[in-house]
């Protein structure tokens, strides 16, 4: 008789074969419409899965998309001005994120709840600002036209838009794998406890600030990682792109896709990305909607997405009378 | 004399554990019992089930003759159940006379006048602190404070939490000195102690707590004489 | 620099101030007492104004009135998504970050959607200018910084002298304690909430009829509200004003002379300052 952990384990695994298959069929099937759409969901999810880093340490960053511009203006200016290879400079872009990253997190990751967040706030506006203000390295208002795409490969040329696509898709597909060994490994579960009561596992020895400093750095890597390739796909950016509006729309993908498992940010950015550009015709109420949808999630599905298989199939069982709500005391 | 609070087997948790077990327990009107036990007994879990600001898993809690386990501690106060929590826990911005204000939030003002008066005679020093931030006053002022803001809630039973901790002996015995003089105003008192010497000389009747549950109740009177409270508690 | 081009500045910087100051009011005390962030707050603040205008603009209210009631709405607004929408998910910190996040989005949405996205204008009640020692103010502009006032001192005597402030009070310093008292958190949040929608809105009152009313308003003066109680101090009255008042004419002065750009990013980056080596601000405690 086959565990249940085992089943939804091998659950887990054949779902996730199927979904990686239809990705990667996918450009043979739709237009590059969609495959640009399908490109954005993925490089969001990216964002989201690793935005969770922090929330599931209690730490809501705004600055996210601060180190998403970090990646893509340092591997822009590295490629356009001196001419390095962009498979050099994705990493250097990581890296630049991680580094600054980890200067801002030592004074600003001791902080908590809204403390925490007014000062990433604040390191996003004025990141924003710098590189709205400075047109010399930075282009300005306008931002970077003509960025060149990657180097080619072989017969990859980027010339078509599947091979940006491809392109993506390992970096998620890598991403996803890293924060998904990391969750199951020690690292997780100190996170997971530091998020619960940092208090608690302060008292019981848990090095709280290094562990806050790790996730912060390992997130804003991969926000690198995903601006550098969003700068060499979209050939153009501008400042205004690393908004306040991506640092919600980031959260809202992890919470609405939810906290629990790595997938869930994933399943929302997948879907928050995907439902206005097949409802087109919603475009005018799309805010008021998702926000109202937001607000449902919150109040009646706190898990996100993710968890409404759990949720269901709990309710099933409860009418059934086969599980008792919570521990019974003696 | 008719019972004021009936305590019937409660038991409460504190997140998984259990922190106190089983435990029951009477005080009759005007009386002064007395909890004693070490630290993280359960003494002070018991308090807060009594005032409403935790909730029992099982038992149930009558005060004077109507149950009130379930009600919110709002409801509860205005019953007639004051508690003057551990560590005093003043409102530290707030002058002492908002203190005393805040004791009697539920009252009506034109009631409130004579238990000022009876508060300021048993506490003449609050009486010239009246403007100062209760955070600058001294650990003793402050415990008389604590005292006094439940008294302003015009209690008949009042629920005296570690008011020993931290003081001079001299202010021990100050307080000591005002706590029998409020019950013999008619205020039940179920005063909760580290420090059982004290403890025994102001109530009549005492319950001993370890880890949760009753081991030894009666009058102080008799345990005085009992064997293990000497050794365990009284130090003798 | 010349003394009146000084004092024109200043005046305006005080003036400005004193609008920010009744937004950062009710944000800080929603902070300080129920402990969060209202993200909603600049959509109180936008509403505020939108009310006004429908109520006086459109249907010709008397103007006094009209303000009232623009202000008694959105503080019923308030009221209500404290009930229904924060209460059940008290504690929960990202949660309720979230929760208001979706309503200020959802009440912008409303607001363009019922309103349309132009902008409106609210015709001037008392036209004119007062000058004296050569500095120019509005009617208008004076009256806001007196209906400012007022309602500062009102807030202070309402938390100071009123039965609702003591509960208020209490259940900052200590709300199990307070409870224990009969100080209810339920209610206190509630007035907490719906106070801190109303000095918004008054501000936002005060501000459409100085400028115009749109859809978008709220977001700027909000986020500058976030920085001015991390300066003032976080959950303190007194660092609001400071703080409102200070901004104020940060934004005058560096306006005139360094331009709006490097104004803003001042702002930001002096409350990085104040978040990293002085986090309880200029009169906040703990």
């Amino acid at each position: 008789m086959i565990s249940t952990k085992l089943r939804s384990n091998i659950g887990h695994l054949v779902i996730i074969a199927v979904l990686l298959i239809v990705l990667l069929v996918m450009p043979t099937l739709v237009s590059s419409y969609w495959i640009h759409v399908l490109m954005l969901m993925l490089l969001y999810g990216i964002l989201a899965v690793s935005l969770r880093q922090m929330l599931i340490l209690g730490q809501v960053s705004f600055a996210h998309p601060a180190f998403m511009a970090i990646g893509a203006y340092t591997s822009t200016m590295l490629v356009m001005n001196l001419g390095l290879p962009f498979w050099f400079t994705i990493f250097i872009a990581g890296f630049a994120s991680a580094i600054v990253a980890f200067l801002l997190g030592l004074p600003v990751l001791r902080l908590t709840g809204p403390y925490f967040f007014l000062a990433t706030f604040a390191f996003l506006e004025v990141v924003r600002m710098i590189l709205t203000h400075y047109y010399v390295p930075f282009g300005g208002p306008m931002g970077i036209y003509h960025i060149p795409p990657p180097n080619p490969i072989g017969p990859i040329d980027f010339s078509s838009i599947s091979h940006f696509y491809f392109l993506i898709l390992i970096v998620f597909v890598i991403t996803l794998l890293l924060l998904y060994s990391l969750e199951r490994s020690k690292f997780g579960q100190a996170w997971h406890a530091i998020g619960q009561s940092h208090v608690l596992a302060e008292s019981v020895g848990v090095n709280v600030m290094g562990y806050r400093v790790l996730a912060f750095v390992i997130a804003c890597f991969f926000a690198g990682v995903a601006g550098a390739c969003y700068a060499h796909y979209m050939t153009h950016m501008s400042p205004m792109e690393f908004g306040l509006t991506l640092s919600v729309d980031c959260i809202v993908w992890a919470v609405v896709g939810g906290l629990g498992s790595v997938f869930g940010p994933v399943v929302g950015a997948g879907i928050l990305t995907f439902i206005p550009q097949f409802f087109k015709f919603t475009a005018e109420y799309e805010s008021g909607l998702s926000a109202v949808i937001f607000m449902i999630i919150i109040l009646f599905l706190p898990g996100g997405l993710v968890s409404l298989p759990q949720v269901i199939s709990r309710r099933i069982r409860k009418a059934k009378g086969i599980v008792t709500s919570g521990g019974k005391v003696d | 004399m008719s019972t004021l609070l009936a305590v019937k087997n409660i038991t409460v948790h504190y997140g998984m554990a259990e922190a106190v077990r089983g435990v029951s327990l009477d005080i009759a009107e005007g009386e002064i019992i007395t909890l004693i036990g070490a630290n993280g007994a359960g003494k002070s879990t018991i308090l807060k089930t009594i005032s409403g600001t935790k909730k029992l898993i099982t038992g149930e809690i009558w005060f004077r003759g109507e149950r009130i386990d379930k009600l919110s501690p709002e409801k509860i106060v205005a019953l007639g159940i004051a508690h003057v929590p551990e560590r005093r826990r003043v409102f530290p911005y707030m002058s002492v006379s908002d203190n005393l204000k805040a004791g009697a939030y539920l009252r009506k003002d034109s009631e409130i006048g004579p238990d000022l008066e009876n508060v300021f005679h048993h506490f003449s020093v609050l009486k010239q602190r009246l403007g100062q931030m209760a955070g600058t006053l001294s650990g003793g002022e402050q415990q008389m404070l604590a005292m006094a803001r439940g008294l302003m809630a015009g209690p008949s039973l009042m629920l005296l939490d570690e008011p020993s901790l931290g003081l001079s002996p001299i202010m021990v015995m100050e307080i000591a000195t005002i706590a029998t003089e409020i019950n013999k105003q008619g205020v039940g008192i179920i005063l909760v102690e580290q420090n059982a010497v004290l403890a025994f000389r102001l109530a009549q009747k005492a319950y001993v707590l370890e880890t949760g549950s009753i081991v030894l109740e009666g009058d102080t009177a008799e345990l005085l004489n009992d064997q293990r409270v000497k050794e365990g508690y009284l130090g003798i | 620099m010349e003394l009146t081009f000084f004092l024109q500045t200043l005046t305006n910087g005080i003036q400005i101030g004193f609008l920010y100051v009744l937004m950062a009011l009710g944000l800080t005390l929603i902070f300080g007492i129920m402990h969060m962030i209202n993200f909603a707050h600049g959509q109180f603040y936008m509403l505020g104004g939108f009310f006004l205008w429908w109520l006086f603009a459109i249907h010709h209210v008397n103007y006094v009135l009209a303000i009232l009631l623009a202000v008694i709405i959105v503080a019923t607004i308030g009221f209500i998504v404290e009930r229904f929408l924060l209460r059940p998910i008290r504690g929960k910190e990202l949660y309720v970050m979230c929760m208001t996040i979706a309503l200020g989005t959802f009440f912008e949405f409303g607001a363009r959607t019922v309103w349309g996205p132009l902008d409106k204008a609210i015709p001037t009640v008392i036209p004119g200018i007062i000058k004296f020692a050569g500095v120019a103010i509005t009617y208008e502009r004076l009256m806001a910084v007196v209906v400012g006032i007022a309602l500062v001192i009102g807030l202070y005597l309402f938390i100071h002298r009123t039965r609702a402030g003591l509960a208020m009070r209490a259940v900052e310093q200590d709300p199990e304690v307070a409870t224990m008292y009969g100080m209810g958190i339920n209610r206190t949040h509630a007035l907490v909430f719906s106070l801190g929608a109303l000095l918004a809105a008054a501000s936002g009152t005060l501000m459409g009829t100085i400028i115009v009313v749109n859809p978008t308003m709220g977001t700027a003066p909000m986020l500058k509200s976030f920085m001015i109680i991390i300066l003032g101090g976080m959950g303190s009255i007194p660092g609001a004003i400071a703080g409102g008042l200070i901004v104020g004419l940060m934004d005058s002065f560096f306006s005139s002379f360094f331009g709006i750009d490097i104004a803003y990013i001042f702002v930001f980056v002096v409350a990085f300052m104040f978040i990293i080596f002085r986090p309880r601000g200029l009169f906040g405690r703990d």
